[in-house]
């Protein structure tokens, strides 16, 4: 297949896209990409079964070739690799030797893939660390590869001065060997603290991340104390937390609130949405967080969750809030929540 | 008061639906002069129709909200709203009606409920228009002027001292023909 025919008829003659075969496509796609140039530019690549919007670059199992040009690439900035099991092992670490190479992907998005190992991640530590436009890791809902995790820790260990901004780590389960999913529960929390420890201890490198997504990942005990240490060491410039969906208890809460409640701690953004289990001792936590003369939080999204009757009542002392999302149950929890925003002066003029 | 958060510009509330006395405390933040918010959500509009003409009503002289957010299972009240952006009951009432509202969305619970054209066109004229002063002209124009042909009914008993400011008044609007259609009824106005 001729990718420069191909480009001829559906690009510069205008014939019906509708009507593109897989193997034009894939054509196409590695005839713009081994042009190289901005005429011809691709910004975003979409492989595998499962992505956002099901246009993916259909494939013929020559990962190495691709792998290779998208690493020589100057033009593309997002490469999506969504559910891969049909790559085979060596195929995948050939094609990610040769991205990793990549001095212009900004975005990396990996969702519902197997790792094979994760050897992949030790592969493309060398893009994390080296290309100076990488911004935005996503590991998403990952498959059962518990061993990736130390790859990913050793991937952040060694990319210290790396330029990625986001990190989202979120529905991780299987790389950390728990069933239920996540850091795990009391009990097996325990059994992985090391790693959980360590884990938390290796953003610290990663001294440009103001985005941290853990959404999905049963934070409890072991977890949120390990977290509370990374808010509170001094390289930590996160601003923008995302802990939705996490399960987090009372205990959870009272160590996330006091090391956000901290001087020290530079997080703005504050999402805890669709946590059932920290109940009102947990939201007396973040309460005092939000009445905290040091807090920060700008935005504060509690949604799907049982605390804005009593979150509603620390507005009257916050005076960072701009942002705020609630469930209230109650008149009183909304009237007290207005009065806390109200502004003093009750005079009016047209 | 002893208030003291006036930074909040963005608030959202889920869950169970607002009753009566939270929509009289909205109102009362909504109409206070010192209101901060730029965006507000209430994915739960499930309201009485007292509860939104309160609720309107404050929307009405509210200076600050750009954006409002509505979801939820009711019938949709946008005479209310329409009134609020533009209260066509005279000229007086529409420069005092709510220039600042820019988006009004609606969650899927409002699909198959027709929206109001109305509504959408004073959103638009607010968004669109320079100032505030000139989505009031516009609306003035669109609300008194431009419907049933042109009346002079509105000027008749204005003072001849407070002409000249109503004559460049219509003027600034940049509508020939409304101007046009003004001068002709003024012979109408002034003859003995």
């Amino acid at each position: 297949m001729d990718g420069a025919d191909v480009f001829r008829r559906y690009v510069i003659e205008g014939e019906d896209q509708g009507n593109i075969t897989d193997e034009e496509t894939l054509a196409l796609t590695r005839f713009r990409l081994e042009q190289n140039s901005e005429t011809f530019a691709i910004k975003e690549l979409v492989f595998g079964d499962y992505v956002p919007n099901d246009e993916y670059t259909p494939h013929d199992g020559d990962w190495a070739r691709d792998g290779a040009t998208i690493g020589a690439n100057k033009y593309l900035k997002q490469l999506y690799f969504g559910r891969s099991h049909e790559v085979p092992e060596k195929d995948y670490e050939r094609f990610f030797r040769g991205v990793s190479k990549s001095k212009s992907i900004e975005k990396l998005y990996f969702e519902r893939n197997t790792y094979h190992g994760g050897k992949i991640f030790q592969i493309l530590t060398r893009l994390i660390a080296k290309n100076k436009n990488f911004r935005h890791l996503v590991i998403k809902d990952t498959m059962d590869e518990p061993s990736a995790i130390h790859y990913i820790i050793a991937m952040f260990e060694n990319s210290k001065g790396s330029t990625m901004e986001r990190l989202e780590l979120t529905s991780t389960g299987a790389l950390w060997d728990i069933v239920d999913g996540g850091f795990g529960d009391d009990e097996t929390g325990e059994s992985n603290a090391p790693l959980i420890n360590k884990f938390f201890a290796s953003l610290c490198g990663l001294s440009s991340l103001i985005h941290l997504d853990l959404r999905s990942n049963c934070i409890q005990k072991v977890a949120s104390t390990a977290l509370a240490s990374f808010i509170r060491h001094p390289s930590c410039q996160v601003k923008h937390l995302n802990i939705a969906a996490n399960g987090i208890d009372c205990e959870s809460s009272e160590i996330l609130a006091d090391a956000l409640s901290e001087e020290s701690s530079t997080v703005e953004e504050l999402i805890i949405v669709e946590c059932g289990r920290i109940k009102e001792r947990g939201w007396e936590a973040f309460t005092r967080l939000l009445e905290s003369p040091h807090c920060k939080i700008e935005y504060f999204n509690c949604s799907m969750t049982s605390g804005g009757d009593i979150i509603s009542n620390s507005l009257s002392t916050n005076t960072s809030l701009k942002k705020l999302s609630v469930d209230v149950q109650t008149d009183e929890a909304v009237i007290s929540l207005v009065i806390g925003c109200q502004a003093a002066t009750t005079h009016w003029w047209i | 008061m002893s208030s003291s958060n006036n930074s909040l510009v963005d608030l959202t509330f889920g869950g169970r639906s607002l009753g009566t006395q939270s929509y009289i405390a909205l109102a009362s933040n909504l109409s206070s002069p010192g209101c901060t918010l730029t965006r507000l959500g209430i994915h739960s509009w499930s309201v009485s129709d007292e509860s939104a003409i309160v609720f309107t009503d404050a929307l009405k002289v509210n200076k600050s909200l750009l954006s409002l957010s509505l979801s939820g299972r009711c019938k949709w009240q946008w005479n209310l709203f329409e009134n609020a952006l533009c209260d066509g009951s005279s000229i007086e009432a529409t420069y005092l009606s709510n220039h600042t509202l820019q988006k009004i969305s609606y969650g899927h619970s409002f699909c198959g409920q027709k929206t109001s054209d109305e509504v959408n066109l004073y959103l638009g004229m607010n968004e669109l228009s320079s100032t505030k002063h000139a989505a009031a002209q516009l609306k003035i124009y669109s609300k008194h002027f431009s419907k049933d042909g042109f009346s002079m009914e509105p000027f008749e008993n204005i003072s001849l001292k407070v002409m000249p400011h109503v004559i460049a008044y219509m003027g600034k609007g940049g509508v020939r023909s409304l101007m046009y259609n003004f001068v002709k009824g003024l012979s109408f106005i002034c003859r003995p």
